[in-house]
């Protein structure tokens, strides 16, 4: 996998010499993405940072993998945290930042010593003085969202909050920072380094109802019918975006790439995808997934707190077969309400499972 | 409150906004000057109002700037894993140690899954029930674990030895269906297996 590529500080070394300015133009001209899902351009985001006026500047580096369904960063973490930390040192330099967190998943832990030491090996290689503390969380789903994290490293409870203000302009301590997710990161020392580097390269975690789930690395543009076949999957019914990107039905000649998710009303996120054999009902694992939604909202904002325990209710009821249609439509109407007012990311897409089940899978319903 | 008050400087009258805060265990007097004479009636509420912003403005200030910059998620995952929930003297001591009050302690801590008040199990069995492992079977699983453990879900068993809990992804979907005791991973988890390691 390129991923898995060591660029054994060249990249920094690189990127010393360029200064931090052409470091961030040559990383927006190869268009560097980033790979949490939002697909925001990395190296505009460096410059806002870069900008932004203070005395104090922080990097973090969001490894708070969440997403059911999804563990890619895992296996860079496993197998690559050189380059991630190399990606942060990039980051921290480009604009000007003493001071880096490594944000990792308390259910992570187990990979936690071997970031340290790794840590402290490039450390010293590099001989730079950027202080990198990998900080654990404690089991919080939504402190995969950037202001929830900063709430957690600022050791309040891990809220959201409403933006603007972006993290570029005031973020960590209300300082300037970078957020980046760990794929991102770790791809920066290859856009910098490889010239054959190209962005539609993305991990993709497969898993489900497949015969060899697993990470793979996959373009993006690629037809469903392909990835399957690497999946080694079989009567398709459908196909899930982990949790929070919703569904479509399964079509072999369907193009992957956001644009087109996008189109049919779901989210390709950070390129999860669960596969649903035929034998399944949807509606079971809509129950499912509204589970773990009404476990994970954080509570801070009603729609997301109270609506999601409406959700279960409502579908618990369709599967006692005590639902008529009203019910149905109030189902779609409460998910529809919970997109358009929640307050953060997470809870505007927790419902998009239901919308878009009730819109492919309606008879699973019934 | 505040309140006015005159006070008397070799001979002269002054008046001055007297307003008490608290500071951890000591009390400060704050105090404005106002004028040589005495403000209307309404001119002091303004003034009073005026006078709180201020000191409100110094002490949120005051604060954000005191605010410890250690993380305390660490400590209070060993303090978890020690005493199987957060107990009060622990808290206390981390409280005095990195000058954060207790309340603010507990309430950060109480939002996450894996800290808590109420005493755990000495073993915590996290299961994990996200859709790639439910469409692998995480419910027999949970059944078993019920079953061999005698307890459910959110429980602990009676010698204090087990805890049983569902848990979000813990991204093992690969290796489905997935489990976690103590913070270790175990995957391809089977009834035989389970049985083997809830002995």
């Amino acid at each position: 996998m390129k991923i898995l590529q060591k660029t054994n500080l060249e990249a920094w070394k690189k990127v010393n010499g360029l200064g931090a300015d052409r470091t961030i133009e040559l990383l927006k001209k190869k268009g560097l993405t980033g790979r949490g899902g939002a697909c925001f351009l990395t190296g505009l985001k460096w410059e806002f940072t870069r900008k932004a006026k203070s005395d104090e500047k922080f990097v973090i580096c969001n490894a708070d993998e969440g997403e059911p369904g999804t563990f890619k960063d895992k296996l860079i973490l496993e197998n690559n945290p050189e380059n991630v930390i190399e990606g942060i040192l990039i980051a921290s330099y480009c604009i000007d930042s003493k001071q880096a967190y490594i944000y990792l998943r308390g259910e992570y832990h187990y990979l936690k010593e071997r970031l340290e030491k790794t840590i402290k090996k490039v450390l010293e290689d590099t001989k730079s003085e950027i202080k990198v503390d990998v900080i654990e969380g404690a089991g919080a789903y939504i402190c995969g969202d950037e202001t929830a994290i900063i709430a957690s490293i600022e050791n309040r409870r891990g809220y959201p909050h409403f933006k603007p203000p972006y993290p570029p302009q005031k973020g960590l301590f209300g300082k300037p920072t970078v957020i980046n997710n760990v794929e991102t990161l770790a791809n920066v020392p290859l856009a910098i380094v490889d010239k054959d580097w190209g962005d539609n390269l993305r991990l993709f975690s497969l898993s489900g109802d497949v015969a060899k789930p697993g990470v793979y690395e996959i373009e993006i543009g690629t037809k469903l019918g392909e990835i399957a076949k690497i999946a080694g999957a079989k009567d398709i019914k459908a196909l899930y975006f982990g949790a929070s990107g919703g569904c479509i039905p399964y079509n072999s000649n369907f193009v992957v790439s956001a644009d087109h998710v996008c189109k049919e009303d779901a989210m390709l996120g950070a390129c999860s995808l669960i596969f649903v054999s035929k034998k399944r009902s949807i509606l079971d694992l809509a129950i499912n997934i509204a589970q773990f939604f009404k476990h994970e909202s954080c509570g801070k904002c009603t729609p997301c707190r109270e609506g999601n325990v409406h959700v279960l209710r409502l579908l618990e009821k369709i599967k006692l077969g005590e639902a008529n249609e009203k019910d149905l439509a109030l189902l779609e109407k409460l998910s529809i309400v919970i997109r358009d007012t929640a307050l953060c990311g997470l809870g505007q897409s927790c419902t998009n499972h239901v919308l878009t089940a009730l819109k492919y899978f309606r008879k699973d319903f019934k | 409150m505040s309140y006015l008050k005159k006070v008397n400087i070799k001979g002269n009258d002054y008046f001055y906004l007297f307003h008490t805060v608290r500071e951890g265990d000591k009390f400060r007097k704050l105090s404005k000057y106002i004028g040589k004479e005495e403000p209307s009636k309404e001119e002091l509420e303004k003034l009073k109002e005026d006078f709180i912003r201020d000191i409100q403005g110094k002490i949120l200030v005051g604060i954000m700037e005191e605010k410890p910059r250690v993380n305390i998620l660490g400590d209070l995952r060993e303090m978890q894993k020690k005493y199987g929930c957060l107990p009060e003297d622990g808290v206390r001591k981390l409280s005095k140690k990195i000058k954060m009050p207790v309340i603010e302690i507990y309430s950060a801590a109480t939002f996450y899954s894996m800290l808590g008040v109420r005493k755990k199990g000495k073993n915590v069995v996290r299961i994990c029930n996200s859709p790639s492992c439910y469409l692998n079977g995480s419910l027999n699983v949970l059944e078993e674990a019920k079953k061999i453990l005698g307890i459910d879900v959110d429980e602990s068993t009676k010698d204090g030895k087990f805890s049983l809990e569902l848990t979000s992804c813990i991204g093992c979907c690969d290796k489905a269906p997935a489990i976690m005791i103590n913070g270790e991973l175990i995957t391809g988890v089977t009834k035989a297996k389970l049985r083997e390691l809830l002995r």
